[in-house]
């Protein structure tokens, strides 16, 4: 049986109706037009233990209503879902023991005390033995490198620091499941790097099941073999993230560049779609199993200068999902 | 008890951690206790007057007034100082979605959203100065106090503060329907201030209601009443059982409320 569980998951939230101006905002002291906004329409996934799950999704499609509902937040308004067998929002005690949320833009930790002090909280919350909670302190601390930053007030910290300890600080329990909501927004090159390091890491040793959000397309590649698009609601994409292109037919890109800017106006329709034009250079979309064929007509045709194949970007085709284009 | 052992090492944790955040800024932790001390100043005007007129409120001479008004100041220690702010803080958690990650902790929502934060500077100042003031009270009337007078005096304020507690959180309940709540805490509020005389200077109808329905007047009338051996058996029974009666009527209320939780956009 499958760690996480999700059946024709729903979730619908109620709002009301607000026009433009001050008159709008008197009228609607009396009288409010309520709408309903279906935020997840019915999915269907399952993660098996120790796997780590990239969740992906432009804003407002739904991903951390999602999280919410299998972190027990959210009531869903329809359909099933259990995480290690428990139905997330019953908030079972035995079940919230085991499990973890980080959300990138929301802390737990003490604003005005250095970070210890929320762990030591922690402890109690959690009812981690003293032995146990010092030793996977240690490791913790060690493994992302913040020793030195323990005396520390949350306040005077960096993002990337302040991420680290929140990580910590969901992790001094050891939970079998994470759910990771936009874990790296908002940091540095950098610290995304040590971020993503860290989790690659300890999932691999731990075996934790990850479910991972995130806009950073970097932060699933690293991280996940496997990615769930959702948009608008709906999965879109459930497989590896690099064979997302295969949606879209097997698509090779051409890049061109020419001696002269006229000679890289010329009509180049009859070799493939012509996806951009800038200056000397030209780049094209061909079938996969026309790419010989036309790299060698288009050199021997044509002034070209310099020549360059490869695949259609993976953001491109996650971006064609998110638009709904995936006929094309 | 496992479960309640817990709570309360955290609740020593989350007052050691409020104690320790407020020291971290120290003009502001020093005008706190000067606010406090304005705030008793300010209301121990009216108990200057009813020295100096020397008339009796009600039967109840101002000695025995003082008794009165030093439970009320002890009453706001617990309520001032541990759990209003945080009261006051539960629209804008839940307008906020703040309320998410307490959701999930393996502990009491309700503990962990109405006692997180916590002043001891404002709690210890209006304790100390009630103490004073029933004190001065009891020794002027020359009124001998036993252990019994003295636990029941300590059981009427704890379960004062229960019942203040319930109530108070009741309207904060309606946060999670309509999510600003502001107005109607202020609202609430407003009525501690009812406390800071016995309830006697009312009219009977309002005496009854301010016991029986809203029942702020068990606050602090209560302990005093019994302290002065003028408390009638009804209030006894109504000050013994109806903590708990309001206390599971706002956890019941509470736990619905939450089921209507519907976060924010993060």
């Amino acid at each position: 049986m499958a760690l996480i569980e999700v059946t024709g998951l729903q979730k619908t939230f109620e709002y009301t109706k607000k026009e433009e101006g001050l008159k709008s905002s008197f009228h609607s002291l009396f009288h409010r037009e309520k709408l309903y906004k279906e935020a997840v329409k019915g999915i269907d996934f399952s993660l098996e233990k120790g796997e780590m799950v990239g969740f992906l999704g432009p804003n407002g499609a739904g991903k951390t209503t999602t999280l919410k509902m299998l972190s027990g937040i959210l009531f869903p308004t329809g359909g099933q879902a259990t995480v290690m067998g428990y139905v997330p929002w019953e908030r079972k005690k035995d079940f919230k023991m085991r499990f973890a949320i980080v959300m990138g833009q929301k802390s737990q930790l003490w604003w005005d005390l250095p970070a210890v002090e929320s762990f030591t909280l922690n402890r109690h919350i959690y009812e981690i033995d003293e032995a146990e909670y010092r030793k996977t302190l240690g490791e913790l601390t060690e493994i992302l490198n913040v020793e030195a930053l323990m005396g520390v007030q949350v306040r005077r910290l960096s993002l990337g620091e302040r991420m680290k300890m929140e990580l910590i600080a969901s992790l001094l329990h050891k939970p079998e499941v994470i759910f990771l909501d936009e874990p790296t927004i908002g940091l540095d090159f950098i610290s995304q790097k040590r971020i993503r390091e860290f989790l690659r890491e300890y999932n691999r040793e731990k075996q934790t099941t990850v479910l991972l959000t995130s806009h950073s397309i970097g932060d699933i590649e690293d991280l996940c073999r496997r990615t769930i698009i959702i948009a608008d609601g709906t999965i879109v994409y459930d497989g590896e993230l690099k064979k997302i292109n295969s949606l879209f037919g097997e698509r090779k890109r051409i890049q061109v560049s020419f001696e002269t800017e006229e000679a890289a106006q010329r009509d180049l329709s009859r070799f493939g779609t012509v996806c951009s034009r800038e200056g000397v250079q030209v780049v094209l979309e061909v079938k996969r199993e026309d790419v010989r064929e036309i790299s060698r007509m288009i050199l021997e045709t044509l002034p070209a200068t310099d020549f360059n194949i490869s695949d259609i970007p993976v953001e491109e085709g996650i971006a064609r999902l998110y638009t709904g284009r995936n006929s094309q | 008890m496992k479960e309640i052992k817990k709570h309360l090492i955290l609740w020593g944790l989350l007052i050691h951690n409020s104690l320790m955040s407020q020291l971290e800024y120290r003009a502001n932790f020093f005008t706190g206790i000067a606010m406090e001390l304005g705030y008793f100043l300010a209301k121990i005007v009216y108990m200057i007057v009813i020295y100096k007129t020397g008339v009796p409120i009600n039967g109840l001479t101002p000695d025995e007034v003082l008794v009165f008004f030093g439970t009320y100041m002890i009453a706001t220690g617990p309520y001032a100082g541990l759990y209003m702010m945080n009261l006051f803080d539960v629209g804008r958690q839940v307008q906020t979605g703040d309320l998410d990650l307490l959701l999930v902790k393996p502990v009491s929502l309700q503990f962990m959203l109405t006692l997180k934060r916590s002043d001891l500077s404002i709690f210890t100042v209006d304790v100390l100065l009630g103490i004073a003031a029933v004190t001065v009270g009891l020794v002027r009337m020359a009124v001998p106090v036993g252990l019994l007078d003295m636990l029941g005096y300590l059981g009427f304020l704890l379960s004062g503060s229960l019942i203040a507690y319930s109530m108070f959180l009741l309207p904060q309940v309606l946060a999670f329907r309509l999510v600003k709540t502001n107005s109607l805490a202020g609202l609430v509020d407003s009525s501690w201030d009812f406390n800071n005389l016995p309830m006697g200077i009312y009219s009977r109808l309002v005496q009854q209601i301010g016991v029986f329905v809203l029942p702020i007047f068990v606050i602090t009338n209560f302990p005093a009443l019994f302290l002065l051996h003028k408390m009638e058996p009804l209030y006894a029974v109504w000050g013994i059982a109806g903590p708990f009666v309001w206390f599971l009527l706002t956890s019941f209320l509470f736990r619905l409320g939450l089921k209507h939780y519907q976060s924010a956009s993060s």
